[in-house]
């Protein structure tokens, strides 16, 4: 029913009212309504999500609520090309780095088709034609191979100089 | 920037699953050049056995590379896969596919053990011909160990080429195991014809081709292609440029019990349906899926219809499992006044023969300048026996 609302708790217990046909863009949602007969009156907890997150995610899901559904992703269809993320979805996706890995992990949770392949997206494209250093410094990731272990790199590598 | 106080969490708070994710959005290349050496973790996923196993050294799924025909790959990113990761993960790779530009250096890398399957893209005819002819380790692998093998050439201006007739004959010669070709028919928007009646071989030229994809210029090619050079044939999906009659007889009787696959597809219109494609389907006795996409010219007759085909062909193709076509004939009488079929008719004529779901359209034209009265039916149809499938899966031929 169009208009209908449900409500959900973030994990910091704020209560949020949304449309159940935006809320069943998400499948694990969808699927507590549908499969498990949860009464649209009761508070639906998301133990995974903090408010911040889910205000964003709700954000997402109300732009996005006409989208025709994405295909499925095999080897056939896949899309290489990581350019093509819409106006809307790049100015959305401006939010600091912990914000952007924190909405995979809830889209992830939830089951949202569409923003866990925008926002997988908007990471690969940090990542394209930035050298090891550079993601290291980008990303804030230590370098945890033992001298010993570059050493062992740096061998199979002679194989090829050698030759 | 919106900042929401999520400093604390990293891109390796990302479980394995995400990550793959994230690095599936990557070409092959971008992965290899940035994600490896990094820490182990992204070491591990990177050169994950299962995900290096296929290794696409091209960029050419963005289209705008296969209309400039150029790639788009920096030259610092290839340098730091041929020397460091290649060497590295060179004896797991069981698919590559690779340019002209970096093939040397990529082959170079490596002795690739478990390499079958090899894609040859974006190459220029004369110097994928110059490889063939001359780059030993490129050879050697061709020789002994590839069993699948796609080429694909840069657009070129003549219409037929005769090196692509030399690097068909030069690569079926050289493969001594190949079971899988296809031959410049890579991506729709580009398909180079090869024209087989330059061959110089006359004779038998493969006993281990199963599957051959491929363009030809005409009808001629194809029948030679069937002649009996390729014996172990099974599957042959052609495309073909013209249909004519050739001066010469080389159209062979022999059956071809091999094969069970044909899909042929001849966009351009032909009035030789009678005298050339139908004895040919007639040799498919084997036959276990047909796929037609023709344009057809009658003069004085009716329209193909289900009747015709089978009495025709599919009578003789006793193994038939499927049959998809689309079939647009054109009927020209002026002298004999024919009784042209109803759409209805046309669909009838099907279901009488155990085929279902036949779709047909037939228009009008009467040329007020022309003596003839020319009237078509397209046949936008699919005839199946067993399975039921789409209309539309007969636009994937």
């Amino acid at each position: 029913m169009a208009g209908h609302k449900i409500k959900l708790q973030s994990n910091d217990g704020d209560i949020f009212d949304v449309e159940v046909e935006i809320a069943k863009l998400s499948i694990t949602i969808k699927t507590m309504l549908e499969d498990l007969s949860m009464n649209e009156e009761e508070i639906i907890p998301l133990p995974n999500i903090n408010s911040a997150i889910f205000k964003k995610v709700i954000q997402w899901t109300t732009h996005h609520k006409d989208d025709p559904p994405l295909p499925p992703e095999d080897d056939e269809n896949r899309e290489k090309n990581t350019n093509d993320i819409s106006s809307w979805d790049q100015e959305f996706l401006k939010v600091d780095q912990g914000t952007l890995f924190e909405l995979i992990l809830a889209a992830n949770y939830l089951d949202i088709k569409g923003l866990l392949d925008v926002t997988c997206t908007s990471v690969a494209n940090m990542i394209k034609g930035k050298t090891s250093e550079e993601i290291r410094q980008t990303f804030n990731i230590k370098n945890d191979f033992t001298p010993q272990e570059e050493e062992q790199i740096k061998k199979e590598n002679e194989w090829c100089e050698n030759k | 920037m919106i900042k929401l106080n999520n400093d604390d969490v990293n891109i390796l708070d990302l479980p394995d699953e995400i990550l793959l994710m994230i690095f599936k959005k990557l070409n092959s290349t971008d992965v290899l050049y940035s994600l490896v050496d990094i820490n182990k973790q992204f070491d591990r996923l990177a050169l994950d056995s299962l995900y290096v196993r296929d290794l696409d050294m091209t960029d050419l799924m963005i289209i705008n590379s296969l209309y400039d025909q150029t790639s788009s790959i920096n030259t610092k990113i290839l340098s730091k896969i041929y020397e460091k990761i290649l060497p590295r993960i060179h004896h797991q790779i069981h698919k590559l596919t690779i340019e002209q530009y970096s093939m040397k250096n990529i082959l170079l890398a490596g002795i690739y053990p478990k390499l079958y399957y090899l894609s040859l893209i974006n190459f220029e005819e004369e110097i994928l011909y110059q490889y063939l002819t001359d780059d030993l380790i490129l050879r050697n692998l061709l020789m002994k160990q590839i069993t699948h093998l796609n080429i694909d050439t840069k657009k070129r201006t003549e219409y037929c080429s005769r090196t692509l007739s030399k690097i068909f004959e030069l690569i079926l010669s050289l493969c001594k195991n190949l079971i899988s070709l296809n031959f410049c028919d890579m991506f729709p928007i580009r398909t180079n014809q090869t024209p087989i009646f330059y061959l110089s071989s006359k004779s038998h030229m493969s006993s281990t081709l199963i599957k051959l994809k491929i363009n030809v210029t005409s009808l001629v090619d194809c029948l030679y292609l069937l002649d009996g050079r390729l014996d172990s044939l099974t599957i042959l999906i052609i495309n073909v440029g013209q249909i004519f009659d050739p001066i010469i007889d080389i159209s062979s009787r022999k059956k071809l019990p091999k094969l069970k696959y044909f899909s042929f597809t001849a966009s351009n219109f032909t009035c030789y349906y009678d005298i050339l494609i139908v004895p040919l389907l007639c040799r498919m006795i084997n036959l276990e899926e047909l796929k037609l996409y023709l344009s057809l010219q009658r003069f004085n007759s009716s329209y193909i219809d289900g009747i015709q085909l089978y009495d025709q062909f599919l009578g003789y193709m006793t193994q038939l499992k499927r049959f998809i076509f689309w079939i647009n004939t054109k009927v020209f009488n002026d002298t004999v006044n024919v009784e042209l079929q109803s759409n209805k008719d046309i669909q009838r004529s099907f279901i009488r023969r155990g085929y279902e779901q036949v779709a047909s359209f037939s228009s009008f034209d009467f040329n007020q300048d022309s003596i003839d009265n020319e009237t078509f039916v397209s046949l936008g149809c699919r005839a199946i026996r067993i399975y039921v499938f789409p209309f539309f899966s007969i636009l994937s031929i």
